[in-house]
């Protein structure tokens, strides 16, 4: 487990910058609840004159302000999903890129270490920093919930928003590592990462829009970890987590594959 | 018992030739010295050996197992000597090497500390801060700390100063003592003169020559340039027919004990005389000259 030490502790302060910005953020968002929700009633009419497309991407229409859980979670779908899944992606891409970019990888490969091993250590880091990430971002998040919250909130719902969230990350950052693994050159990866991230985004807002794009949604997770349905609905559907389950199940099986197999080009 | 095997070794890059059919043989306990210009195949033989890359057909055997299959197995006993050192720029060197020592089972801290006093390797310092000079140390350190029996080199006194040079020569000899198969790449010829039981010459991806070394002093030859004014009467003394004429001077490829040469200069007015190993670039071109006769 020597190149799992190794790059726990390379990428430990990365983890810290993240996990303090997204604390932060939350901070911040919670801080104005309390005037926020002083005038639920206004907010209420001011969403009401907003176009409904609008409000239908964002998953406002007919949300109640005076929830804080409601709150959080829309503030979350921007902040937790998005800036979240592009950390989880950032971090995947340069797991194996980095080491192929800085040609460190002739170093790493010409020690007695089977490449499947190699593999499997840089996926137990992510995973790692993810679900330190979020667990502390989460445990963050219950706190300030319970300094501000004006009324009881369902707990079942919120640690389901998690989840939610953390599968999202893992299955964010399994794709991006499999297509680094994919590719043959890493002089784009975080470019390609990060937009990899935007698209599925928007593919999952479009698939908002109106019924006859919908089926786009089941083509990106970001629809599948919605956490506006998830908080408003109270589940994850049993189908979505089968889909994680098969795509995840995919995509590292791909990664040892093809890496075992690839010509590392330096 | 052959350390290295290769057998019609090949490896395109798409359309790009990497190399062709290489046939090799290393045996234990020799320094063998790969010799070729740049982009011959050199390291694309190196990386295949190591498992960075797979080849297109052929096979490579380490201690009688496939590089292909199994790797891991392989490098648990060999060391390798980059011919560009890049390590992770962020760490200390001592962290870099406790790292490295971390991939073995048996580490004998002693001898790598040894090892690093022996190339004056400052630990605290940051590799990025390092000198392409002493990032070569640090790989050198970093393939030798776990004793290997076997040691590849890719141009390993590339950057280092003579005075470096000299000692890892030294530790080459001292290693070769004691069992060590090294094998190392280059494209100075004094260097692998100095050093090599065995020579192997790669040109284009095809291997042109291969050898003992002894066989490569039969070969040598060298190249004189003499200034004088009876040219005719030299030509006439020395009885070689291939002379280049420029002026006051001529020049000559001359095979053979230098002592009758000398002798037979000295019947003849000589103003001023150079007398010069072939470089690498003319040692090819005699090779190919020889081919195609």
């Amino acid at each position: 487990m020597n190149v799992y030490r190794w790059e726990m502790k390379r990428n430990f302060r990365t983890l810290i910058v993240w996990t303090v910005i997204l604390i932060l953020i939350q901070l911040m968002y919670v801080a104005i609840y309390p005037s926020m929700a002083k005038d639920t009633e206004l907010l209420s009419r001011m969403m009401k004159v907003m176009p409904k497309t609008f409000l239908r991407i964002f998953g406002l229409e007919d949300f109640d302000f005076s929830n804080i859980l409601n709150y959080l979670a829309t503030i979350s779908t921007i902040y937790v999903t998005l800036v979240g899944s592009i950390f989880a992606a950032l971090l995947a891409s340069k797991m194996l890129a980095k080491e192929e970019n800085e040609k460190t990888a002739e170093f790493l490969l010409s020690k007695p270490i089977k490449r499947t091993n190699v593999v499997r250590q840089k996926l137990l880091t992510v995973s790692s920093i993810l679900v330190i990430f979020d667990t502390s971002v989460c445990l963050f998040s219950l706190l300030l919930l319970e300094l501000y919250k004006r009324s009881a909130f369902d707990y079942t719902r919120f640690w389901l928003f998690w989840l939610s969230q953390i599968i999202l990350h893992l299955t964010i950052a399994n794709l991006i590592f499999a297509i680094t693994v994919f590719m043959k050159r890493q002089d784009s990866t975080i470019s390609l990462a990060i937009g990899t991230v935007f698209v599925l985004y928007i593919l999952a807002m479009v698939s908002k829009l109106t019924e006859k794009v919908k089926v786009l949604g089941y083509f990106t997770p970001f629809y599948y970890s919605d956490g506006v349905r998830i908080i408003k609905y109270g589940r994850l559907e049993p189908v979505f987590l089968v889909t994680y389950l098969l795509i995840n199940t995919a995509l590292i099986f791909a990664s040892f594959l093809f890496y075992s197999k690839k010509d590392v080009y330096l | 018992m052959p350390v290295i095997e290769i057998e019609n070794l090949t490896k395109y890059y798409g359309r790009h030739r990497g190399i062709v059919d290489v046939n090799l043989c290393v045996d234990e306990g020799e320094i063998f010295g790969f010799i070729g210009p740049n982009g011959a195949g050199k390291t694309t033989t190196i990386r295949i050996l190591l498992g960075l890359i797979f080849p297109t057909s052929g096979t490579a055997k380490i201690f009688g197992k496939d590089c292909v299959k199994e790797g891991y197995q392989i490098r648990k006993d060999v060391g390798y000597i980059p011919g560009e050192v890049s390590y992770y720029s962020d760490v200390s060197v001592s962290e870099l090497l406790d790292y490295s020592a971390s991939f073995y089972d048996h580490v004998d801290k002693n001898y790598a500390k040894e090892l690093c006093e022996i190339f004056e390797l400052d630990l605290k310092k940051k590799f990025r801060e390092l000198s392409m000079g002493n990032k070569k140390k640090v790989a050198i350190v970093q393939a030798l700390l776990h004793k290997p029996r076997l040691l590849i080199c890719d141009e390993p006194t590339n950057g280092l100063d003579p005075i470096m040079q000299t000692r890892l020569f030294n530790i080459f000899k001292e290693l070769k003592q004691k069992g060590t198969t090294i094998f190392f790449s280059s494209h100075v010829l004094s260097e692998v003169q100095r050093l090599c039981d065995s020579f192997a010459m790669i040109k284009e991806g095809k291997i042109v020559k291969t050898g003992k070394l002894d066989q490569l002093g039969q070969m040598n030859y060298k190249i004189v340039t003499v200034q004088s004014k009876q040219k005719e009467e030299l030509k006439e003394l020395l009885k070689i027919g291939d002379f280049k004429e420029d002026n006051s001077t001529v020049t000559f490829r001359y095979t053979g004990r230098t002592d009758t040469l000398l002798k037979n200069l000295s019947q003849v007015h000589v103003e001023n005389i150079w007398i010069e190993d072939p470089s690498l670039e003319e040692f090819f071109m005699s090779l190919y000259e020889e081919g195609e006769r």
